[in-house]
């Protein structure tokens, strides 16, 4: 090892403990090293908003239809590495570009948003054209656009102007050819030698940037970025770490923190979710809009402005409310205004059955039936998204005739869910999965579907009591006690934020750094999510690239 | 057994604002299917608010033995040929039916020969002598503590001298007829379309130990600075949190029990603002309150006492033509109706009665009632949610 990477690589170790030190740990070994391949993202809808409005303003209107982001391997991040376009969503990207481009140039917005002005509106102009395009090409293509690019666009916009007799019209063009290109409605991550590893790979400065600005602010480079990625910066620790902390202390990570934990707690499925009107008639669209916004400010507030613990988010009795969502809860909202969807902070009393986001409507009521509580879905959601693990999906031949002649009216009537899956559960099919998630789930049965509390049902007492993976618990308060102690859970959190960071599961190489570092040092840390973000963002290892199999076959 | 009609004159007139407990009024319904709403402990306080008020209304299939008021073309045609128009000029006209017929109605009013606004002058026209109810079921309170023949028998308590002449008034109007399982047409129309902006109407029942049988408990009634928030069946959503209107007008206390599951109140005099298109006020002197405390937690009942007439004029005859055309409402017919049934004060100037006796129908659900105080940085909060016994 020459003198010059040792110094590189002792200075990288000052700066890792100087890191930690700052965000309250104590100075950390030196990352396990780890590397995984490239992917493509495609732009999800809240990011192509993102987008637009940082680069064109908040008056800007997008109209058009965006094709459903899937969901793989728990996460939306993870699907868009395996998205592609249809035609007809194409037509709608290209529609929608149409709209903002049209506004952009518009009489309206052109001044505000225009760099320069055309020698004369009713012809070409090289200079102006290239100008215009080149800074939004760089911010909509998170690069600067290369020379034969550039020119290509200009052209496009020049004969298009000629031809209509309007700069304008000929730069709308070339800007919604911008908006459609897959160089902007794909996060294209570009790899390079790593000239500290012979043989390695990692990214390039500007898919540096575009992976550091997704996973903090949900959003593509802001131009200080795409700057400092000109300059090399984000080469070193010292501009890496600069830029790194200049996005975390800004408000804008709050942007970031909502989406990756909307993502996380499959939020996605609130456009779809439903309750029977005739059982449940206070339940309706502006009430699920506000569970689900209950629970990511509860969120944000304890994660990332309290900097609180993220396992007391599953105990604690501080949250959001609104009137309406009083209604469910059925406890007294009061606001300034009295309006139904004001927020104030809300705390419950001291051993009150509501705390932490278990008994959120978000969860109980997502995890549900229409018209029923679902103690197997409720598990089935602990298990998967909240303690990584996998629960195996039911065969197709299910035998539901227990399940459903048991609730029946009649001397037959097994009164509570309990004895009625317990009943479903007799199957031996069925028992199996059924043992990891009902326990869960039958804790939760004092909130029904739409996390109303209940002593009762069908006049009988709800048991709550159960254990998870070996801890007992009497109780929705005591389940998420118990959930808080399961090491599983923050060790969950740390793989999908790595995983909605890079858009993959982690490779093996990650994953041992995942477990030897990053949740060492998260629990050290006291599982402050501030930090664990940081520790990513800075890493190298978060910018590593394995090297692709071509690459290694030609180079053997 | 219902509510007696209590002899006891020891009214609690509208109150001092007296500010609530600190504690905000909660109630927990449990949606036990076979038991009464549970109380979490002795001395609990049970919060409202009022989903339906419309006019007791028990119309029978006896009760119009005229018939019922005719219809809005008949009112029409009528009108027409009051004012001299030759049937072949009505039959023309009438093809013009119902567009037309402001044009007729409005300005049929006459005084010292000049054309004037019937609505706002309605004894500018001769009496046209309305039906009136004739039936002898009906709800509501003896009010004067007299037995008389004009009086009704509460189908559901039995009690008899039952004093509602408003329901008189108007019971022989079809859009005005209803039963306790049909809440009259245009009546409970007036209220929905109201309750989306008009502050919402707040029942609290205090220190209460059983809510079947509690010999002592205190009622109040309050507006709400809100108005309802409905449901996805368009009905108002339980459970809502109202504030207090700080307005002492609208601050009432009265003491009452419960018997049977059925609450009863002293006397006590009601005010309460509303809404222009429903009735500007309601006013009840001398009332009383009963309300079947349900098993799903809601409350349903009556409350009577005698309202000024004219208000009740005005309920309706502010919709001028278009009500009474689409509703077949004769307005001054109302008015005239009206002032003859009125049975209730008497003014000392004039010698006219100015109240008419009068019953409601009160729907009411769970909901949330917290005191509006201000610590100067917007509410105080206290967000205590009872905990079910355990």
């Amino acid at each position: 090892m020459n003198t010059f990477v040792f110094a590189k690589l002792a200075a990288t170790t000052i700066l890792i403990a100087i890191a930690s030190s700052v965000v309250g740990a104590p100075a950390a070994a030196q990352d396990t090293q780890s590397a995984g391949p490239l992917v493509m993202r495609r732009l999800t809808q809240e990011q192509y908003r993102n987008i637009v409005q940082d680069v064109f303003g908040a008056s800007m209107v997008i109209k058009g239809r965006f094709e459903p982001d899937p969901r793989a391997q728990q996460l939306v991040a993870v699907g868009s590495s395996s998205a592609s376009i249809t035609a007809s969503g194409m037509e709608q990207y290209v529609h929608i570009a149409k709209g903002i481009a049209a506004q952009v140039v518009d009489e309206q917005h052109r001044d505000q948003f225009l760099p320069c002005r055309p020698a004369a509106a009713t012809a070409p102009d090289d200079h102006c054209s290239a100008k215009i395009l080149a800074k939004f090409g760089r911010l909509l293509f998170r690069r600067p656009l290369q020379e034969a690019e550039l020119a290509d666009y200009v052209k496009a916009s020049n004969v298009a102007a000629a031809r209509v007799g309007d700069f304008y019209s000929g730069l709308q063009l070339s800007l919604a050819a911008l908006l459609e290109s897959p160089q902007f409605l794909f996060v294209h991550e570009q790899m390079q030698n790593d000239p500290r590893r012979s043989g390695s790979y990692r990214l390039d400065a500007w898919s540096m940037a575009s992976r550091l600005s997704f996973f903090l602010w949900n959003t593509a480079p802001d131009t200080r970025l795409l700057d400092a990625a000109d300059r090399g910066e984000l080469y070193t620790n010292d501009g890496l770490a600069r830029q790194v902390d200049r996005l975390l202390t800004s408000p804008r990570v709050e942007v970031s923190v909502r989406a990756f934990f909307t993502d996380m707690l499959g939020f996605d499925a609130f456009d779809a979710l439903d309750k029977d009107g005739m059982l449940y008639p206070n339940f309706n669209a502006l009430v699920a809009a506000d569970a689900r916004e209950q629970t990511l400010r509860t969120i944000v507030d304890h994660v990332l402005k309290q900097q609180r613990d993220y396992r007391d988010l599953f105990t604690t009795r501080k949250t959001f409310l609104t009137p309406l969502l009083g209604s469910l809860y059925r406890v007294p909202v009061a606001t300034p205004n009295g309006y139904p969807q004001e927020w104030v902070a809300f705390e419950y009393p001291q051993g009150s059955a509501q705390a932490g986001i278990l008994t959120h409507a978000s969860f109980l009521a997502l995890h549900s039936h229409p018209g029923r509580s679902s103690p197997t879905l409720r598990g089935k959601a602990v298990r998967e998204v909240l303690l990584c693990q996998k629960v195996p999906d039911p065969p197709a031949n299910v035998n539901f005739e227990n399940f459903e002649a048991a609730q029946k009216p009649g001397p037959g009537q097994l009164k509570t869910v309990r004895d009625r899956l317990h009943a479903h559960a007799s199957e031996p099919m069925c028992a199996g999965c059924h043992k990891v998630t009902d326990p869960i789930g039958l804790a939760l049965e004092n909130f029904d579907t739409i996390a109303s509390f209940r002593q009762t049902e069908n006049g009988s007492a709800i048991d709550t009591s159960g254990e998870l993976d070996g801890a007992a618990f009497a109780d929705a308060a005591t389940l998420g006690k118990t959930l808080r102690e399961n090491p599983q859970a923050p060790a969950c959190l740390t793989k999908r934020l790595f995983a909605y960071a890079t858009g993959r599961v982690a490779t093996k190489s990650e994953g041992e750094w995942l477990k030897q570092n990053l949740q060492v040092q998260f629990a050290a840390d006291g599982y402050k999510l501030p930090g664990l973000l940081r520790r990513i963002a800075v890493s190298p290892n978060f910018y590593r690239i394995d090297a692709p199999e071509a690459l290694t076959a030609k180079a053997d | 057994m219902g509510c007696t009609s209590p002899t006891d004159t020891s009214r609690v007139r509208r109150d001092t604002f007296r500010r609530l407990p600190a504690l905000a009024s909660c109630m927990l319904a449990l949606g036990c299917a076979a038991a009464w709403p549970q109380l979490s402990h002795a001395g609990e306080t049970k919060a409202f608010v009022v989903s339906w008020f419309h006019l007791a209304a028990n119309s029978t299939d006896d009760d119009c033995p005229q018939g019922l008021n005719p219809k809005g073309h008949e009112i029409m045609a009528r009108i027409l040929a009051e004012q001299g128009k030759s049937p072949a000029d009505i039959v023309e006209i009438m093809k013009g039916y119902p567009g037309n017929y402001p044009l007729y109605a409005v300005k049929r009013g006459s005084i010292d020969g000049k054309p004037v606004n019937v609505y706002q002058n309605p004894t500018s026209v001769p009496d046209p002598q309305i039906k009136v109810g004739r039936g002898r079921k009906g709800f509501g309170f003896n009010l004067d503590g007299r037995i008389g023949p004009d009086d009704f028998v509460d189908p559901q308590t039995g009690e008899q001298g039952v004093d509602n002449q408003l329901f008189r008034a108007f019971g022989c109007f079809s859009g005005l007829r209803g039963t306790p399982t049909s809440r009259p047409t245009w009546l409970s129309i007036q209220w929905d379309m109201s309750r989306d902006q008009m502050p919402a109407w707040l029942i609290e029942i205090s220190d209460v130990d059983s809510l079947v049988n509690d010999d002592s408990v205190e009622l109040e009634i309050y507006r709400a600075r809100e108005p309802i928030f409905r449901n996805v069946l368009g009905e108002p959503q339980s459970f809502m949190t109202f504030q207090v209107d700080p307005d002492t007008r609208m601050h009432h206390r009265v003491k009452a029990r419960i018997k049977d599951g059925v609450l009863c109140t002293d006397v006590f005099d009601f005010y309460m603002i509303a809404d222009f298109f429903l009735q500007p006020e309601f006013i009840f002197k001398n009332a009383r309150l009963r309300l079947d405390v349900k098993q799903d937690g809601t409350l349903k009942g009556i409350i009577g006492g005698y309202s000024p007439w004219d208000q009740a004029y005005l309920g309706l005859a502010a919709g001028e033509s278009a009500v009474e055309g689409m509703v077949a409402l004769d307005m001054p017919g109302i008015y005239y109706a009206l002032r003859r049934l009125a049975d209730g004060e008497v003014d000392p100037q004039t010698g006219t009665r100015t109240t008419i006796s009068s019953a409601f129908t009160v729907e009411a659900i769970p909901a949330f009632i917290v005191d509006a105080k201000s610590d100067g940085n917007g509410l105080t909060v206290n967000a205590v949610r009872q905990e079910p016994a355990r």
